[in-house]
């Protein structure tokens, strides 16, 4: 047998079938992959107070909210101080800001057990609400943080998909410095 | 492996900060690569089209090794290889370096006799090709 096109034609008709069975596979397993919509609140459960929004008393209700949420709504949860927030963001852009309290947790760090450690030193549990953001647009971070978040038994999860920048652009407060209960990453 | 954990796959993508950050291509891939990986191996393992599973593998351990080079080279980022998932060959667990460059190359180096040669005499493809060689004999032989 020679070298020629037909091992290159090969190689393709091998990835070619490779690639189907992936899309198949990827089809059947979505459980893994896409986030499911954040549960409600029950009974019994830390409820969100309602916020007064300027002027006009507009009621803030957490269960209303989708995974995907704005910059305004994620300041709503900020405030209600209800829900623990995590910064997907590399570590050197969580000192130079983020949003107060937010535990880092970049997905290089997902690997050493970083949100063990949130949930062991942070006092964060899975019944507990959680936003989770990276620097905006579609960034995988915080998308890939919130995976592991579900597999981790959370079902209040929710992606703030406007991301820090536009955090910082509505002029929300923010801190600077690592993070404080967890510590720096190696 | 990667296969079981497609999450873990994909964080381990993601922290080369090579693919842009465009969620759209991310999960496809954490799929596609171990697949290709494992139809590539299953080819290789009966030697069916040996020379070009081997081709394919020889070609994504090739990728993997610039991936970790460049991982390297840039500053600020640290990334642990993934290379074989929780299970590592002969590099210690830990950050990508050098040492998972060697390791893919050594892969490579085994993949070529295969790429060159094509698959061992105990494979589907010296089977089929000795099947066809004595059928072109026998369809001689009458003419002889």
């Amino acid at each position: 047998m020679s070298w020629g096109g037909n091992t290159i034609a090969r190689s393709l008709a091998l990835v070619t079938v490779a690639t189907g069975v992936a899309f198949v596979d990827w089809g059947f397993r979505p459980i893994v992959t896409t986030l499911a919509p954040p549960k409600q609140d029950e009974p019994g459960d830390v409820t969100m107070p309602p916020v007064a929004d300027g002027d006009e008393p507009a009621p803030f209700d957490a269960n209303t909210l989708g995974t995907e949420i704005g910059t305004e709504d994620a300041y709503q949860l900020w405030l209600g101080g209800m829900t623990t927030f995590i910064d997907a963001r590399p570590q050197h852009e969580y000192v130079e800001g983020h949003i107060p309290f937010a535990f880092l947790v970049p997905p290089d760090s997902l690997g050493d057990g970083r949100l063990g450690e949130m949930m062991e030193l942070g006092g964060v549990f899975p019944e507990m609400r959680v936003v989770v953001y990276c620097e905006g647009g579609s960034c995988d971070a915080s998308h890939l943080v919130a995976l592991n978040l579900q597999d981790m038994g959370f079902t209040k999860i929710h992606i703030d998909v406007d991301g820090y920048p536009s955090w910082v652009e509505a002029g929300y407060e923010i801190e600077t410095g690592p993070d404080a209960v967890l510590g720096e990453l190696p | 492996m990667k296969l079981s954990d497609p999450v873990a796959f994909a964080t381990s993508i993601n922290g080369f900060k090579i693919l842009p950050h465009q969620h759209g291509m991310l999960q496809p891939l954490a799929f596609m690569v171990p697949w290709t990986e494992l139809v590539c191996a299953a080819a290789l393992v009966v030697g069916f089209w040996g020379r070009s599973a081997a081709l394919v593998l020889g070609g994504m351990l090739a990728v993997f090794a610039a991936a970790v080079v460049s991982v390297i080279l840039r500053p600020g980022i640290s990334v642990e290889c993934g290379c074989f998932g929780k299970f590592t060959l002969l590099c210690p667990p830990g950050e990508a370096d050098w040492c998972n460059v060697i390791q893919n190359g050594i892969l490579i180096a085994i993949a070529l006799p295969v790429m060159i040669w094509g698959p061992g005499l105990f494979s589907w493809d010296r089977w089929a090709e000795h099947r066809c060689r004595m059928a072109r004999a026998e369809a001689a032989e009458p003419a002889a």
